[in-house]
């Protein structure tokens, strides 16, 4: 851009100076030919004023041949008498053109140059150099001359008498002015002309001038906002001249190779990067600079702050007129996100292919194991009916139970598979539905053992949730309360409107849990239950209820004030709506959270 | 009275305590060890409840009641599957209305029992087409 300016200024000056000199030197060389004429018409001059002169004196001839002094006149021939005789000047300026006068001495005494006031200058005296020439040195006078102050081209010859002595002169003579009046009007013609093609030429100049500085300022405009569209675009942009050198970048680039575009421009391949990269780098502008077309290749860059990318060049040769590689553009497009979201989203395909693989696999295992207990399942009882020995029926419950364990431990396996292989779907549900749901397949149980269940969840409460997995969830902690609730005692179901949380907890009166036991009681396969040694549980329940409440973006832990003190699991859920909480519900059991254990 | 029950069943245990259960019910149990052997039960004039397990090889218990549908041989019948833990499939698509109940692997006898009953029940009852 600044050379640009240097270059336009340069130009401006040169033409004006270029107009100014063809204006100087016409305006001279007319100059010059206007002297011309002027000398040759004061030559011109001069030759009239000689042939003025033969015809005064062919005039006086025929007067006579010789002059003289009579009584203070000047005589010609022998009477002629020239004082006073305006006639023979008056024929001279009739014949001639000149102007005439007759001298006697240095007086004036015929003559028709005229005074200001219009009069002849009769008595007036001859003066000057003229006078220097006829009366002093006795010669002739051919020249310029003043007469009474007004310039003239004058011959003056001197008029002697028989003895040879100077006596008077004459004179014949043009104005200057007059004669020259052509001449000037030519001159002033010319210069004219002279003045106006120089004005047009120094204004063709300056109009020339200030139209290439609006065509650099349209250029500077056009160039700026490519410059600005270039630096605009994030991928790195460059271009580099026939010889390889780069003569154009955007910041993009600048801040790939970590220089500024001052230190970049000029510099080669092999001024940046090493010797190995750069003979990549040039081998392919040499292919792209050989063929038409653009080049595409994938490859890997170093950013100037250590980190490898992974990018697509695109580049193209960039021809002159003639077709001959004048050099090329690039474009250097980062792939290394996509690449890396590639990568991730072929990993989480694979994870997705592997959950879905287990959760078939488990669904056929599932399938297997339940196929061969079906007829366990539906013969021991019919057995244990048949028989009346008591070992045998002790023996057949133990087969029934382990039955049971199988039975259980495949649904559960299945269950837990099922909701970590599937994130559920949020959409707000029924808390107090889910629980409902829950309980009304969990009431045998519970009954079994005389438990009263109550579900105090407000029937309005809603929270985003599925409502598969939230019964499910309800499923375990009731299956786990019923088990472990004291015989004929009392589970309760209550949920805590927190605002934005709900907080659930599922409560019972039953044998509760120490402190060991509250932190392992969400792990896989662990039973708090080991004295039992209860076939009828798998210890996969209160997994399940882990997975479940971090699929609802929750948190789930159990609080029992001791052994045989009763166990209260919580579990929060996000609350769909922005209804007011409501904090009548669950309250009474706040009490219950001596001691806790939170997931 | 039509007391009349089929396993459809590639489980030859499974169709086999059945059969033990049925006869103690004094029912008449028809067995089928795949879903073409069903079909040509049917198509040999098997009436009664049908129960139906799901995951069978080559014809799985959706392609054979499309079949049953299909051929018309679905009048007079109860379908009540045998399902494990499995999902609701995208099979099951437009059969569900000729499915009557799910009955989750394993079951007690007494379970199967009260079932069948119920459905043997509906299918004795005339219904009143007016």
């Amino acid at each position: 851009m600044k050379q640009l300016k240097i270059a336009t200024d340069k130009f401006s000056i040169l033409l004006l100076a270029s107009a100014i000199v063809v204006a100087v030197v016409m305006i001279t060389a007319n100059h010059i030919m206007l002297d011309q004429i002027k000398d040759e018409a004061v030559r011109q001059a001069s030759r009239q004023q000689e042939s003025s002169m033969l015809v005064f004196w062919e005039l006086m001839n025929r007067h006579g041949r010789h002059f003289h002094i009579e009584n203070g006149k000047l005589i010609l021939g022998d009477y002629y008498t020239l004082n006073g005789d305006n006639e023979m000047p008056d024929k001279i300026f009739a014949m001639t053109g000149s102007r005439a006068t007759i001298f006697q001495g240095d007086t004036r005494v015929a003559t028709n140059v005229m005074k200001e006031d219009g009069t002849r200058a009769i008595g007036t005296r001859l003066t000057g150099p003229a006078y220097d020439a006829i009366f002093r040195r006795g010669d002739r006078y051919r020249g310029e001359a003043n007469i009474l102050g007004i310039p003239y081209f004058t011959a003056y010859d001197p008029v002697h008498d028989l003895k040879g002595k100077v006596i008077g002169a004459l004179f014949v003579g043009v104005k200057q002015s007059e004669y020259l009046a052509r001449y000037d009007r030519i001159n002033l013609k010319i210069s004219a002309i002279n003045i106006s093609l120089a004005a047009i030429f120094v204004i063709c100049a300056l109009i020339l001038g200030l139209e290439r500085r609006r065509s650099e300022n349209e250029i500077k405009r056009q160039l700026g906002f490519q410059q600005l569209l270039l630096d605009t675009i994030p991928s790195p942009i460059f271009s580099k001249d026939a010889r390889g050198h780069y003569n154009l970048c955007n910041k993009a680039f600048q801040f790939y190779v970590g220089l500024s575009s001052d230190r970049l421009i000029g510099k080669s391949a092999f001024d940046l990067w090493d010797r190995e990269l750069a003979r990549k780098y040039t081998d392919m502008d040499r292919e792209i600079l050989e063929t038409t077309g653009t080049q595409v290749y994938e490859s890997q860059v170093r950013y100037a702050d250590g980190t490898l990318h992974d990018v697509i060049f695109h580049k193209a040769a960039v021809r002159d007129d003639q077709g001959n590689a004048a050099g090329l553009v690039g474009v250097i497009l980062d792939i290394t996100e996509r690449k890396a979201a590639e990568q991730e989203s072929r990993k989480l395909e694979a994870q997705m292919h592997h959950s879905r693989m287990i959760e078939s696999m488990m669904i056929q295992l599932n399938h297997d194991l339940n196929t061969p207990l079906t007829p366990l399942f539906a013969l021991i009882p019919m057995i244990r009916a048949k028989v009346s020995d008591p070992g045998v029926e002790r023996m057949l419950e133990i087969c029934q139970q382990c039955v049971n364990q199988i039975q259980g431990l495949a649904g559960k396996a299945l269950d837990l598979v099922r909701i970590s292989s599937n994130p559920p779907r949020l959409i707000p549900v029924s808390l107090s539905a889910a629980a409902e749901s829950a309980l009304s397949e969990l009431s045998p149980a519970l009954a079994q053992r005389g438990v009263i269940c109550c579900n105090a969840i407000d029937p309005e409460l809603q929270v985003l949730g599925s409502a598969e997995q939230l019964t499910l969830l309800f499923k375990n902690l009731l299956s786990n309360a019923a088990r472990y609730a004291a015989q004929n005692g009392k589970v309760i179901i209550s949920a805590l409107d927190k605002g934005e949380e709900v907080e659930v907890s599922v409560q019972d009166d039953g044998t509760g849990l120490d402190h060991e036991q509250l932190t392992r009681v969400f792990d896989e396969f662990y039973k708090a239950d080991t004295a039992r040694h209860d076939l009828n549980t798998q210890g996969l329940g209160l997994a399940i209820c882990r997975r479940i409440v971090t699929n609802h973006e929750g948190k789930l832990w159990a609080a029992s004030p001791g052994a045989g003190c009763g166990t209260t699991m919580f579990f929060t859920l996000k609350r769909a709506g922005n209804q007011p909480p409501a904090t009548h519900q669950g309250e009474p059991f706040q009490e219950s959270r001596k001691e806790s254990n939170q997931i | 009275m039509n007391r009349r029950v089929m396993i459809v069943d590639d489980n030859e245990y499974v169709r086999a305590s059945v059969d033990i259960i049925c006869e103690s019910a004094r029912l008449e149990l028809a067995s089928a060890a795949s879903g073409p052997e069903c079909l040509e039960q049917l198509e040999a004039g098997f009436r009664g409840v049908i129960l139906m397990d799901i995951m069978m090889p080559d014809m799985d218990g959706w392609d054979t009641i499309r079949e049953i549908v299909d051929r018309g041989l679905y009048p007079g019948n109860v379908i009540v599957m045998l399902t494990g833990m499995g999902e609701p499939d995208s099979k099951m698509e437009g059969l569900q209305e000729y499915v009557s109940d799910y009955m989750t692997k394993p079951f007690t006898p007494d379970e199967l029992l009260d079932s069948i009953e119920y459905y043997l029940t509906l299918l004795n009852t005339p219904v009143d087409h007016d």
